[in-house]
């Protein structure tokens, strides 16, 4: 149980928090109110941190205030409407979440992923567990966030797993649950609707708006290179291509990833039927009609992006990391980066020796 | 028949036998809708999605996915096995050398990558496809705590077997967590040192088999099983000196007296790398190779259980995790029991299929039992009539 009120303002995520405020009955001009301008300035402060520090602090002094300020903040960054803002914000928040939670008495992290979460987590029997895991939590809980983070440590063949549970340290729970934080602040802020806001919130949503875009910077762009450049490719790419270029039989998932990443990387249509037509059991029309499927040209009019290297790796298709797969996650962010390294280099700019 | 839960949210597909196309995007309401349809088209093979759908019939973006059950394929042609080299065999397109097994990289007389691969199903393969599936059902019902009722396995009517779970529990699992759960399976991404099988003291804590769990277990389990019968060419192949090996040898006398607790600390030259070369091995044996294709497509059809095979006419048949150890998928799949037709056999090498042993043929009209012609048939290997 969430007994003080300075629980409520530690974690005013959890499903008690959301109801005391509510039971207050607050409508969104009275933030225009004199009384209210400690709330309001904390406001103001959390999304700050988020912009400057990408944390907000955990320290407060006054826990009405620091109740309140957690969804006017997030007010302000909805009036705001910059999606990047916005991810950043709920991982700021997040973050806070973790720095707190991981300090907690178990009894009270437990509860607070019961009641807000509904998740299936308990202390395991004392005599069938090891003393490093501290708690137990279901497959089904974990696997809603654990996949996100990208540590090895995390996946769940690393994982002491028994009977459908997962064990799991403290910390550990705390950052699976400050996951879920982020998570429920992100989709709150991608539905919000238009508010008809009073102008002193207007305001300052507009302030934090312009902080923000100066703390950001030129906007990178994006965007497949002028022409598909092999020396770009990464390795599981090359891999595949030379196993076509050998007349090797290639597994679907393989065909599949191939063609989406060259289509994306700029191939035409008519390009990719000339590098299949070397294969031996080559049908011109189906590998047509296949290439312009996942072009989007046809059936659904999805254009397929190839898959991550997570699921890459699954497939068997990553055949070694070099220095820059450590920095991606993606096929396709290999390729932009390493374009844009040799665009850089051919134009004679400086050596970048550190990728 | 085995309808699956929750018909009228289940995409059907169907192959027919002349148009060789699949018909898909089909949703049926009721048992008696699905026989009937069934009944009037004869198709060759039966497939319901596994994924639960508002819009069954509607096309991929506007079905609405509601969830699917989690789905496994072990498919005895991608179970790595030894008798592949005695059925296998590949032929090289440039300078036509044929050998035994699966294909290497490139060919051994011209070095041409142009190879063609000939593959047989054997009774070892089939052997070798239900073990992989029980070991994938130990890891459902111990790591992942599932039950039996939660759990369906089938043989396809092939080569392989699909094991389905059909609890609640995993329905809203996403594809992330999907592919998760396919690498867990596959010992993919297994990390040893993250194990603490690889760090002195916490050794022999891991290789306490009842406090450890999952795959440190496993591994425990399999490292413990090396170490205790691994002959002195195996000991020296990890790398370990001759003084090692003979100390080894000596404490595995021990065995007998403690066999709950091994302590294999006692080996001192036995360094970190060596330990995971051991445990990677170990967890390969010990993983299940099922097809990663499958698990994590949502929107996977399925053969429907009860159906039969288009290629051999054997039944997709549904076996209780008791029943598969003694199943015998050549023999307890059969449905057409009696009656015999005559028909004109092409090259047919010796086949078991039921009780008994036919062929070899060469090109010659037998009269066979109903179920053996329908199999030739149904794979092309065998005409009515002239």
């Amino acid at each position: 149980m969430l007994h003080s009120k300075t629980d409520l303002a530690k974690y005013p995520f959890s499903t008690e928090a959301g109801e005391y405020v509510k039971q207050l009955s607050i409508r969104i001009d009275d933030f225009e109110r004199p009384e209210f301008q400690n709330v309001l300035s904390r406001a103001e402060g959390r999304v700050k941190e988020s912009i400057l520090n990408g944390v907000v602090s955990p320290e407060f002094r006054d826990a009405d205030v620091e109740l309140l300020s957690y969804p006017l903040g997030q007010v302000l960054v909805a009036i705001a409407g910059e999606a990047y803002l916005k991810r950043r914000h709920a991982l700021a928040e997040a973050k806070r979440s973790h720095e707190l939670l991981k300090a907690e008495e178990p009894e009270k992290v437990i509860r607070l992923a019961t009641d807000t979460f509904r998740w299936r987590i308990g202390e395991p029997d004392r005599d069938a567990g090891s003393p490093i895991h501290m708690l137990k939590l279901s497959f089904v809980d974990y696997l809603r966030t654990a996949p996100q983070f990208h540590d090895p440590k995390w996946k769940l063949v690393n994982r002491v797993v028994s009977d459908g549970f997962v064990y799991i340290s403290i910390d550990e729970a705390a950052r699976l649950l400050s996951e879920e934080v982020r998570i429920q602040i992100l989709r709150r802020l991608e539905t919000q609707r238009e508010l008809l806001v009073p102008d002193i919130l207007a305001k300052r949503a507009n302030e934090l708006l312009a902080l923000f875009k100066q703390q950001r910077g030129p906007f990178e762009e994006y965007g497949p290179p002028p022409a598909a450049m092999e020396e770009a490719y990464p390795p599981c790419i090359k891999s595949l291509m030379q196993s076509l270029a050998d007349g090797k039989d290639i597994p679907h998932m393989g065909r599949f990833s191939l063609t989406a990443f060259l289509v994306n990387a700029g191939l035409s249509s008519e390009d990719l039927l000339k590098l299949y037509g070397a294969t031996a059991d080559f049908d011109e029309r189906m590998t047509r009609y296949q290439i312009e499927h996942i072009a989007g040209k046809k059936g659904s009019r999805t254009r397929y992006k190839p898959p991550n290297c997570d699921t890459m790796k699954t497939h068997g298709l990553c055949p070694y990391i070099d220095d820059i797969c450590k920095r991606i996650r993606h096929p396709l962010s290999y390729y932009r980066r390493k374009t844009r390294m040799l665009q850089k280099s051919s134009r004679g700019g400086r050596q970048n020796s550190s990728y | 028949m085995g309808v699956p839960r929750q018909l009228d949210g289940r995409e059907f597909g169907f192959t027919l036998f002349k148009e060789r196309m699949m018909v898909r995007h089909r949703k049926f309401d009721s048992e008696d809708a699905l026989t009937a349809f069934l009944a009037a088209n004869g198709p060759s093979d039966v497939y319901a999605s596994a994924a639960y759908y508002l819009n069954p019939e509607l096309e991929m973006d506007k079905k609405g996915w509601l969830g699917a059950d989690l789905v496994f394929d072990v498919d005895a042609d991608h179970v790595e096995t030894p008798c592949k080299k005695l059925h296998d065999r590949w032929k090289c397109s440039d300078c036509g050398h044929v050998d035994s097994g699966t294909a290497p990289r490139a060919c051994s007389e011209c070095g041409s990558q142009r190879l063609e691969q000939y593959k047989e199903i054997c009774e070892q393969c089939l052997q070798a496809a239900k073990s992989e599936t029980r070991k994938l059902v130990d890891i459902m019902i111990g790591d992942f705590g599932f039950t039996d009722r939660e759990m369906e396995v089938h043989f396809t009517g092939n080569r392989g077997y699909h094991t389905l779970i059909v609890s609640d529990r995993v329905r809203s699992l996403d594809q992330l967590a999907r592919k998760e759960i396919v690498d867990y399976v596959c010992a993919t991404g297994l990390r040893p040192e993250l194990h603490n099988l690889t760090h002195g003291d916490k050794l022999r804590w891991e290789l306490d088999r009842s406090a450890s769990f999952g795959w440190s277990r496993r591994i425990a389990r399999a490292l413990d099983h090396f170490m205790s019968t691994a002959d002195q060419s195996e000991l020296s192949q990890i790398g370990l000196s001759k003084a090692t090996i003979r100390e080894i040898m000596e404490k595995r006398g021990n065995l007998a007296t403690h066999p709950e607790k091994i302590d294999w600390r006692f080996v001192p030259r036995i360094g970190e790398k060596t330990w995971e070369r051991i445990a990677q091995r170990a967890a390969r044996l010990e993983s299940s190779q099922v097809d990663t294709v499958v698990t994590t497509d949502i929107h996977r059809l399925v053969r429907l259980a009860g159906s039969l095979h288009g290629k051999t006419a054997l039944k997709v048949q549904i076996l209780s995790i008791d029943e598969l150890e003694d199943f015998d998928p050549r023999s307890d799949s059969i449905v057409f029991q009696e009656g015999e037709v005559t028909l004109h056999v092409e090259q047919v090498e010796r086949f078991r299929l039921g009780k008994r042993d036919y062929g070899p043929f060469r090109d010659e009209t037998v009269v066979l039992p109903d179920a053996t012609a329908m199999y030739l048939l149904c794979q092309g290997r065998a005409h009515i009539g002239d």
